[in-house]
């Protein structure tokens, strides 16, 4: 039995799930940081439409 | 007369740092700096002991081409332990002192050492197929290994189906404590059971039965693996408090100062 497609797969799986727990948290961060820009500017509307 | 004069206590710099580390701004802004060498770091040490573990590194005597799984399934398995000690300890200090960045950084290690223990039982049951002849057995090591996996996806369960983030986080501390009982099972299983799984063949104190040849891309990937935790942890931590504290004044002069 050749052990090469057990060995590819392995690290395959590894490079996946860990590439993904690192790219995670900068996805949420681009939408967090998306989310305050957003209410900063309708808090900057409100302050101008009532002065 | 008294010719004595009263100095000011000097403050401790470990306590001091410690302070500051408490405070979010000072804590975003101070870990930020350390996040890419991090990274750096990884990448260095993780091309490193691959190219040693896959290149360099002969096939083993008995387990043959399949023992190369092992340069990521064992670093990855001591990570998954050590994240879980990290998160029992760091889940102490919150639930005692109620630290906030404390709760955060314990939530934060959850999904990393989940990630960790996936990858450790499936590179496991890859390298189990051609060398046990199965993929997977009821074995104490790899059952304990498993619940290990149940006890971060509870921790990341429970810290998400409370609103309140502070209570949440309290919560799942207490069941990260809870769960810290079952890190000696796993390591003292292969003892304590007659398993398939195989006993430790890396000893701190000597007595260490793999080739200087295996131990050292072992050990690389090992180091490589705190690395990553590191980076990715506070990646995560800064993150949450980005979005715990989206409303407060830090947050938005951070931003400002981006644009």
């Amino acid at each position: 039995m050749s052990h090469a497609p057990f060995i590819w797969a392995a690290y395959l799986i590894g490079v996946v799930v860990l590439l993904w727990c690192a790219v995670a948290p900068l996805v949420k961060r681009r939408s967090i940081t998306r989310d305050i820009r957003r209410l900063i500017q309708i808090e900057e509307r409100s302050v101008d439409s009532n002065t | 007369m008294n010719t004595t004069k009263k100095s000011k206590p000097r403050k401790n710099p470990v306590v001091m740092f410690i302070h500051k580390m408490g405070s979010p701004p000072w804590f975003y802004n101070f870990t930020g700096k350390f996040i890419p060498w991090l990274w750096l770091i990884f990448g260095a040490l993780t091309i490193w002991g691959l190219y040693l573990g896959l290149v360099k590194a002969p096939a083993d005597y008995q387990q043959g081409e399949s023992v190369r799984i092992m340069y990521l399934h064992v670093p990855a398995a001591w990570m998954s332990l050590l994240i879980y000690s990290a998160m029992a300890v760091m889940g102490f200090i919150a639930l005692v002192w109620r630290i906030r960045i404390m709760e955060i950084l314990t939530m934060a290690s959850a999904p990393i050492g989940a990630a960790f223990t996936i990858v450790t039982l499936t590179a496991g049951s890859l390298w189990g197929r051609p060398t046990w002849g199965t993929y997977w057995v009821w074995d104490a090591r790899l059952t304990s290994e498993l619940v290990l996996l149940f006890l971060y996806l509870g921790v990341i369960g429970l810290y998400n189906s409370i609103d309140e983030p502070r209570k949440a986080a309290r919560a799942a501390c207490l069941l990260a404590l809870v769960g810290a009982v079952n890190l000696p099972i796993i390591h003292y299983s292969v003892k304590w059971w007659n398993t398939l799984h195989q006993g430790s063949s890396i000893s701190l104190l000597g007595g260490s039965s793999i080739d200087a040849s295996m131990l050292w891309p072992l050990l690389i990937m090992a180091v490589a693996g705190k690395f990553y935790y590191a980076a990715n942890l506070l990646t995560r931590a800064r993150v949450t408090l980005l979005e715990q504290d989206m409303r407060k004044g830090w947050v938005r002069e951070i931003l400002k100062e981006k644009n």
